[in-house]
């Protein structure tokens, strides 16, 4: 059936390569075990079969199942040093930023708006830098 | 004020969560294919969602607690699972273990209410 197999893809497709044929092949056997139970005589209709993978869980949450983890950019045992982090580099980007305008403005004779405008600029760009 | 019932809810399932590899376990010494073991938890009163077992019994093998085999004669393949030999060694040690959490627990619950907090029982 069409729907199953899209299924199936959609969770395959979240996995690592090594392990998608037989988690593909175990799917599809356990899929028409539930299928034919939920009809026995008849053959499976949409119905059943949207049933039964609504059953499973939405595809993301299986395939992490699957994996067994969670995928994370930033894991639980970094995202605390992450933030202390990031909080020191904003602040030490701001201060020495605004650091830098002050001894501009007494250095040239640049009107201050033009300096205000090229401070902001630079701070957000080097703040999305910090987050790197 | 928090949901009762909401609360209630999410200990139990993580209560659940943490007794259902020794109930696959404690199933698994004639070999089993997916749904079979479902169908026989239930059977048995423990009802584990199909898409919580599935990755649950790759997980154990992988653990090389259970070992598998893909079943080619019948109607339809099946993957079958079946206790290792490690795996029959931790669920020995894990009914223990769960024997003596058992019973520390009754032991808990049947103190007379408020425990013994004066010292005087």
């Amino acid at each position: 059936m069409e729907l199953v197999d899209r299924y199936i893809h959609a969770v395959t497709a979240r996995l690592p390569e090594t392990q998608r044929e037989d988690i593909k092949r175990e799917l599809l056997s356990v899929i028409e075990d539930m299928l034919e139970e939920r009809s026995p005589e008849s053959p499976p209709t949409v119905e059943d079969a949207e049933s039964v993978l609504l059953e499973l869980g939405h595809p993301s949450e299986l395939a992490a199942k699957y994996r067994g983890y969670e995928r994370y950019l930033i894991g639980p045992a970094l995202i605390d040093a992450y933030w202390t982090t990031l909080k020191i580099v904003t602040a030490a980007i701001v201060f020495s930023l605004a650091a830098a305008l002050a001894i501009d403005s007494f250095r040239t004779d640049a009107g201050m708006l033009d300096s205000a405008l090229s401070f902001l600029a630079s701070l957000v760009s080097s703040v999305a830098q910090g987050f790197l | 004020m928090t949901d009762v019932k909401e609360t209630l809810a999410s200990l139990l399932s993580e209560l659940r969560r943490g007794t259902i590899v020794m109930g696959v376990l404690s199933q698994l010494a004639e070999p089993q294919y997916g749904y079979s073991l479902v169908s026989l938890l239930e059977e048995k009163g423990i009802a584990v969602e199909p898409g919580t077992l599935y990755p649950l019994l790759r997980r154990l093998e992988k653990q090389e607690l259970l070992e598998s085999r893909w079943d080619t004669n019948e109607s339809r393949p099946r993957k079958y699972y079946l206790l290792s030999e490690v795996g029959k060694q931790v669920f020995a040690e894990l009914q223990q273990e769960w024997r003596k959490l058992v019973a520390s627990m009754e032991g808990l619950m049947n103190e007379p209410e408020g425990g013994d907090r004066d010292g005087t029982r």
